[in-house]
């Protein structure tokens, strides 16, 4: 995405005919969100640098593996992180850190940056596996980044645009279980 | 051998050599509507309002396949047919179960191979066909129709192509770059499998919901209805210009039901697309939002009657025509019952369309929309009366906390108020009720011995408003806002009540009883009056006095007092019951089975097909 294409995007939060888009007793979302991109970078429990690891030939589903049975992309294992770290940065603070979810088989607890709704049935494996999209295409210049922050809407507008130009169906039962 | 075995057995044996349209056996549970006509209506009296107390677990089947994010649901009831029960799991698997046990006997999965690619949509349940010796098995996964082997559970290489009917195929229409989905299962009348189905009805492109019948044996398209008429067909005129041509919804998306007597088939038809806008469709839209009698041999109209012209709220035909006979004035009526999202209960003669009550056309405020031209009149029936409110007033603005009441005002105060068919304005209007009902799939349950009718309804509000278009899109308006209006804390935006459970006489139309159904303890605890949740799902009623209802958003399966509304039991599931239960009875004893798949509206998704029996 170039600097100039990073601009306000309205989007607004739909509901399809059928989908239950609230948790009643859940405050609910509001109808119209407007969204400014990039947005402010999350703060990750342990630093974390896509550029360094990127530019040391890592590969993006080498450390998030589609999951079965394909909906998820996940995050590494913090063993899988330590079998270089054992060695590497050891003695930081942030790798301590690490060691010590990876000794207590605790899941590092990273914070999503990119969200969508249960009502939608998105599938990394139809994008990345049958479609072959880009991971940059939702995600932005990960590979490029310090630090992550959103830089690219999921509002339904964003989806829909995005399949209209892939020729892919924009019909509601593509993400939705509508009735 | 007992009454019951005699009469199962009997029925059983006789089945064998006979069409589909024999007689049901008492005990079973073999259509999706519980008969063809989709009363709802059990003759099983074993649990009766004297023992219905002592209803347990008896055994719960896990599907195994519910996923928690995205949410899967269940919609499905089962059917049960010889003792193997048949249904549709949370990712849309059919699969065959001992109906005593619940041990599963086979599984056939419509997604093998292509796991993890996006929705599994819905699926309310599936279809038998039996002819000789030949037992079927009839499914629909969104576009697709599958023949299956009803004993091993593998598709009928004879039927489409090696078991498979394409459904955008044969359909009339180009159907490039469009979907098409089927979620309730089809229905069949001798040697006929008959579909709907069809697209949605948003601003984009979409299907229309052409009806088709199917020969049952080799899967060849025998006949088309085309619910958008094609020019030189009835109805062609209430499409002005070519609209007829971009036109899409028009589906029965909720199924059918099936007079085998008379040779009809009966279907509810949602409403055009895009469906809060016609500016581009002017007209009265034929067959849109209508209630349909075809001939079922060969898909000719034998009667309709339109619920809504012009539709722009939504208000689709989303329940199956029930086929039930009432007494009504002294005659005795072969009806057709439909049931609206608006709360309307609407019975016509079966074989005339006359309505049962009186049905009066009245005025409807004009659109200031751009382009739109609405019908001036909308039909309102007479009796029996709306099962829940119509229009959103001042008055209406829920007052379980002053927070609540300041939220809704401001929502409210921003958009055009009203009466039932206030017209859709550009800058938001509320629709009440909402596009999910009062009644809603679940339909409604009839009980012959008593004349009544049983409908459970929802207090559902909605907004809608539109925007211009962006780049790249052809619609005149698309949606700003479709949301369900509800308070901060995301209770429904109207007073209390929010659902309700209503009985009606069909002699005179009156209500017999209504309860308030289901609770938000959260609110109880505060001192608020038992408000009901909305919910989803129908009702089924029995021989033994009871009507069986889950669905509510306390997760909790009811057994009504079919004379007084009075709740004689309840049984708090794993998750939301958002199905309609079923009923049967197998090695002498009566079960009721419910779908607990939770997974709507926030809920955890959840696999549990759950059969109750006494003790």
């Amino acid at each position: 995405m170039t600097n100039s294409s990073r601009l306000r995007w309205a989007s607004v939060i739909l509901g399809c005919a059928g989908l239950g888009v609230f948790a009643l007793g859940q405050k609910p979302a509001p109808r119209v969100v407007e969204e400014i991109f990039p947005q402010k970078p999350t703060v990750q429990p342990i630093p974390f640098s896509h550029k360094v690891h990127s530019g040391l030939g890592i590969k993006c589903l080498d450390c998030h593996p589609i999951r079965e049975p394909g909906y998820q992309a996940g995050y590494p294992k913090e063993t899988t992180c330590m079998g270089c770290h054992a060695s590497i940065k050891k003695d930081s603070e942030a790798i301590r850190k690490l060691e010590e979810f990876a000794r207590s088989r605790k899941p590092v607890p990273w914070v999503k940056v990119y969200h969508v709704p249960d009502y939608v049935w998105f599938s990394h494996a139809s994008h990345v596996q049958d479609a072959k999209i880009a991971c940059e295409t939702c995600h932005g210049a990960v590979a490029a980044s310090e630090v992550i922050a959103k830089e690219a809407s999921t509002s339904m507008h964003s989806c829909m645009q995005c399949h209209a130009k892939h020729g892919a169906s924009n019909a509601c039962d593509s993400c939705h279980s509508s009735q | 051998m007992d009454r019951r075995t005699f009469l199962q057995s009997s029925a059983a044996a006789a089945s064998a050599a006979a069409l589909p349209a024999a007689p049901a056996p008492l005990s079973e549970w073999r259509v999706y509507g519980a008969d063809d006509g989709a009363s709802r209506y059990s003759a099983c009296d074993r649990i009766s309002k004297a023992n219905v107390k002592t209803l347990n677990p008896a055994w719960v089947h896990r599907t195994g396949d519910a996923v928690v994010r995205p949410s899967t649901a269940m919609e499905c009831t089962p059917i049960v047919v010889d003792g193997v029960m048949y249904l549709t799991t949370a990712q849309i698997k059919i699969r065959a179960l001992d109906a005593g046990s619940g041990q599963a006997k086979w599984t056939f999965d419509p997604l093998a191979g292509r796991p993890g690619r996006g929705s599994p949509g819905v699926s309310r349940g599936v279809t038998y066909w039996q002819q000789g010796k030949d037992k079927r098995l009839f499914a629909t996964w969104k576009d697709r129709l599958y023949s299956l082997d009803a004993v091993t559970g593998e598709l009928d290489a004879k039927f489409g192509q090696q078991g498979i009917v394409d459904l955008t195929q044969d359909f009339d229409h180009d159907m490039a770059g469009l979907s098409f989905k089927h979620t309730s299962p089809p229905v069949v009348f001798e040697d006929l499998v008959i579909v709907g189905g069809g697209g949605g009805e948003g601003p984009y492109p979409e299907a229309p919901g052409h009806i088709r019948g199917y020969d049952a044996r080799t899967g060849k398209r025998r006949w088309i209805f085309h619910t958008v008429p094609k020019p030189g067909e009835y109805g062609h005129d209430s499409w002005a210009g070519d609209s007829w041509k971009r036109a899409g919804g028009t589906n029965c998306w909720a199924g059918m039901s099936v007079d085998v007597k008379r040779g009809l088939v009966f279907a509810g038809i949602g409403s055009p697309s895009f469906d809060f806008y016609g500016g581009d469709r002017i007209g009265a839209n034929l067959f849109g939002n209508c209630v349909l009698a075809l001939n079922a041999r060969t898909g000719e109209r034998a009667w309709h009657f339109q619920v809504v012209h012009h539709d722009v709220w939504d208000y689709d035909m989303p329940a199956q025509p029930a086929l039930v006979t009432i007494r009504n004035g002294g005659r005795t009526i072969d009806a057709v019952v439909q049931v609206t999202k608006q709360g309307f209960v609407f019975v016509f003669d079966r074989a005339t369309g006359k309505p049962v009550f009186p049905v009066e056309e009245r005025p409807i405020p004009k659109s200031d929309v751009a382009g739109e031209e609405l019908w001036s009149t909308q039909p309102y029936p007479v009796k029996p009366p709306p099962v829940n409110r119509q229009g959103f007033f001042e008055k209406d603005i829920t007052n379980i906390s002053p927070e609540a009441t300041k939220a809704v005002r401001e929502v409210f105060e921003k958009s055009k108020t009203g009466p039932l068919y206030t017209p859709v304005a550009k800058d938001g209007v509320l629709i009440h009720p909402g596009f999910r009902g009062g009644p809603l799939w679940g339909g409604c349950a009839f009980d012959p011995k008593r004349n009544r009718l049983f409908v459970g309804s929802d207090e559902w509000t909605n907004r809608v408003a539109f925007r211009d278009p962006k780049e790249g899109e052809s619609f005149r308006y698309g949606l700003l806002d479709r949301s369900v209006v509800l308070d901060p804390e995301g209770y429904p935006a109207i007073t209390p009540p929010w659902g309700y459970m209503t009985a009606i006489d069909m002699d005179k139309g009156d209500f017999v009883w209504r309860v308030v159904n289901g609770e938000f303890a959260a609110l109880t605890a505060r001192g608020i009056p038992k408000t009901g949740t909305p919910s989803h799902g129908g009702a089924f009623c029995t021989a033994g006095g009871l009507v069986f209802k889950a669905g509510t958003f306390d997760k909790k399966i009811r057994a009504f007092d079919s004379d007084s509304g009075e709740v004689l039991w309840e049984y708090e599931l794993n998750a939301g019951g958002f199905a309609t239960p079923c009923t049967y009875e197998a090695g002498a004893k009566q079960f009721v089975v419910i779908a607990a798949g939770g997974g709507k509206d926030g809920s955890k998704a959840n696999d549990e097909f759950v059969a109750f029996a006494l003790g």
